[in-house]
């Protein structure tokens, strides 16, 4: 279901273009996870410093969870789905953390993997909210032992909390995907119907 | 409830994602980005500058007089299937530790499975893989999965191997980060051949409103400051002249230094077969010693040790004849003794780093009262070896120590040539009762110090020895109740080292590759009829009182350790 909002077109005039950062993702990919079908019907795109990285919105069915995210750069790959009720400790502080230390989501220790702040370069397709380009979003990843995957945004006064898992590219089974750099979609995972 | 944008933005029929050919904007010369999009860094084949690709733009991020020079034995541009993914080889990096030890990282790319590393080292190779769902406690630092820790992957039980600082020494190729020589990161490795995990920890340093601060830049923007100030006639006082480094602009903004990224990630030992099969290469560098997480079989093992023990066992050869009697001197013990890596430990003492190494040549047996003349023949070259002698009664389980050093060294040439020490060295004991004696003989050295210390890090297995070889009597060398000290005699139990039980890391002597100058000596010992003069007593009595004391607090530190 899309909306064209009036917001979303006036936000769609200041966005800047994609830039191509040689994804092999696109619009329309659709694939299986946990062998629950999702299609990929929006991006966004940011810019970290050192390159590009892609939060993809999957179109998944109620039954299989809902909509989700699918974190992409250079061949990693993060599921994650935004939990509006998580708990988080009070007074946590995006310039206090430290790669290592610790930070409890729920009432679970993770460890803080990565602090970086990211800037929202472009988007295309469906998105959950009105898109906005250019802002930054002070973004730090955490995992637990067991491979949980976490996102805080700070970008907005409460830290907006994702929580999921990292994947493999075969974990995906990933088909409509793009041709680049000479390699064909078709050798991406042999065994695996691209 | 969702939103639309970009619609006619999106590249839905955009050209495809290939290599573009730009002009390397330091010198001219041809230069292939493989990776438009993905690569943040690249550098010129041609002049070695370190560029950056813009916008279909390469852009000048620093100019480099020196050449690479560096084999590279996967070629840029080279493919081959590993793990059933094919990947394409797009640089390369050189790094380095802080003792000298260097290894080469081929990256690899594919652009669905991502990127991958594979490390060669004296022609080991491990395939390297990041692991994004991996994050433990600060750089997996000592803590709770400190050096003696352990950690769980996968099922997999690794154990903690090293910790160590990586400096990149070079780079090739096209990389996508923003990679420079002389970056360091922080290292911690974990293995359980086949298999390795590793975690590289990065750190900067923010300002007091949270801001990321590029330390060096600030540092020149002082300077800058100072040299115009200098510069312009001005009388006034130079404000930031007292800032001369990056302690000075640290300590001056009250900056802090956060570890902001913790990469973990997982590694294979690959044969090297499998490598040359997969990128079809025609040579491939020697494999020297074993893989720092190659598997063990049992054969290979035997093979290998067989192999060391013929011909890359580090000389050391100790000859001891023992004589005794008055005037027709009897040779009670010739013994050649090699030792090798699975007899050294690396030690450290006020800064200094040595070898410690340890072995027993034997028993000797004295008929009747005497003394005992040790002669000690090594071959040494620029180097010093210190040596303990133990002489332990079988039956009374009363021991003895002496030391003695050996050191020689020279050079200038012509009739500025000097020299200085020798290959041997000899004490005379004071009169031992009649019995038998045990002889352990503890040493240092700072033979084959440096290859060791590499070798230890890169190669070595470390695997559990007990301390005291199984066919010493222990139970005698570990008891310091017997403690005797009888007049002006110097007698004394062995030191109390560690005890029998303990492990502690050693290389096999299958894990340690031979050196070209591997090190060697010879050591004899002599019995002679000579009385030891009470001087000569009083001084073995204080050096024996010297290395009680000084094993002691050793021991006690250790004790402490634990």
């Amino acid at each position: 279901m899309s909306v064209q909002s009036e917001d979303a077109l006036k936000e769609v005039g200041k966005t800047a273009a994609l830039m191509e950062d040689g994804s092999p993702l696109q619009l329309g990919a659709s694939g299986t996870i946990d062998g629950k079908t999702f299609t990929i019907i929006g991006r966004i795109q940011y810019n970290f410093g050192l390159g590009f990285w892609n939060e993809w919105y999957l179109n998944m069915a109620e039954d299989a969870g809902g909509p989700a995210w699918l974190g992409e750069a250079n061949g990693m790959y993060f599921f994650t789905r935004q939990q509006k009720d998580a708990k988080l400790a009070d007074g946590i502080d995006f310039n206090t953390l430290y790669a290592g230390g610790s930070a409890f989501i729920n009432g679970k220790e993770f460890y803080v993997k990565d602090i970086q702040t990211s800037k929202v370069v472009s988007g295309e397709g469906e998105l959950p909210f009105p898109f906005e380009s250019e802002y930054e979003a002070p973004v730090v990843d955490l995992v637990r032992e067991d491979g949980t995957f976490a996102t805080l945004d700070f970008s907005e006064e409460k830290p907006i909390v994702f929580i999921g898992r990292a994947l493999n590219y075969r974990d995906l089974h990933l088909n409509r995907v793009r041709s680049v750099y000479g390699f064909k979609a078709a050798d991406a995972a042999p065994g695996v119907p691209a | 409830m969702s939103e639309r944008v970009g619609d006619n933005l999106a590249p839905k029929e955009a050209a495809p994602v290939q290599a573009k050919g730009f002009k390397c904007p330091n010198c001219g010369g041809p230069v292939n980005l493989e990776l438009p999009g993905k690569s943040q860094t690249i550098r010129c084949g041609y002049c070695s500058s370190i560029l950056e690709p813009g916008h279909d733009v390469l852009v000048l991020k620093k100019k480099y007089n020196e050449k690479f020079n560096r084999r590279m034995w996967i070629p840029l541009g080279a493919e081959g299937t590993l793990a059933g993914i094919k990947f394409k080889c797009v640089g390369m990096v050189v790094r380095g530790d802080d003792d000298g030890g260097e290894w080469s990282e081929y990256l690899l790319f594919n652009p669905y499975h991502g990127y991958r590393y594979l490390v060669e080292s004296s022609g080991h190779w491990t395939f390297i893989e990041q692991a994004p769902g991996l994050g433990f406690t600060t750089g997996g630092r000592p803590g709770w999965y400190g050096p003696t820790g352990k950690i769980k992957i996968g099922g997999k039980k690794l154990k903690y191997f090293t910790h160590y600082r990586a400096t990149v020494k070079s780079i090739i190729g096209e990389f996508p980060w923003q990679a420079s020589i002389g970056e360091t990161n922080d290292v911690t490795e974990y293995i359980n051949p086949p298999y390795a995990a590793s975690c590289e920890t990065v750190a900067q340093y923010f300002d007091k409103s949270g801001k990321k601060v590029d330390l060096e830049k600030l540092l020149q923007k002082h300077k800058d400051k100072v040299q115009q100030a200098e510069d312009s006639d001005d009388d006034e006082e130079i404000e930031d002249d007292d800032i001369d480094d990056v302690s000075d602009v640290i300590e001056k903004h009250q900056l802090t230094k956060r570890i902001t990224e913790s990469n973990w990630s997982t590694g294979e030992y690959k044969y090297p077969e499998e490598i040359q099969a997969a990128f079809k290469l025609d040579e491939m560098p020697q494999r020297v010693g074993f893989g720092m997480c190659e598997p063990n079989p049992a054969k290979k093992r035997l093979l290998f040790a067989l192999a060391w023990s013929a011909l890359l066992f580090i000389a050391t050869t100790a000859t001891c004849s023992v004589v005794s009697g008055r005037a027709e001197s009897k040779v009670v013990l010739t013994k050649d003794v090699r030792l090798n890596s699975a007899d050294f430990e690396l030690k450290n003492e006020a800064g200094t780093d040595y070898l410690e190494f340890n072995f027993e040549p034997g028993s000797i047996e004295l008929s009747k009262e005497t003394n005992v003349e040790f002669d000690f023949r090594a071959s040494l070259n620029q180097q010093w070896m210190s040596l303990n002698v133990f002489m332990i009664d079988e039956t009374s389980g009363q021991g003895y120590i002496y030391d003695t050093e050996l050191s020689h060294y020279w050079g200038g040439s012509g009739d500025d040539s000097w020299s200085e020490g020798s290959d041997s060295a000899d004490f005379t004991t004071v009169k031992m009762p009649a019995g038998k004696y045990y002889l352990f003989v503890a040493g240092a050295t700072n033979i084959g110090l440096e290859a060791f210390k590499r070798y230890l890090r890169q190669y070595g297995v470390r695997q559990a020895a007990p301390v005291i070889p199984a066919t010493a009597p222990v139970d005698k060398v570990n008891k310091p109740k017997t403690a005797v000290s009888k007049d002006d005699e110097p007698k004394a139990p062995p030191p109390p080292k560690q005890p029998a039980n303990e492990k502690r890391g050693k290389l096999l002597p299958e894990d340690f590759p031979l050196k070209p100058g591997a090190p060697q000596f010879n050591l004899a010992l002599r019995a002679k009829s000579d009385v030891a003069s009470t001087g000569v007593a009083l001084i073995l009595y204080l050096t024996l009182l010297g290395f009680i004391i000084f094993y002691y607090f050793r021991y006690r530190a250790k004790e402490k350790e634990r």
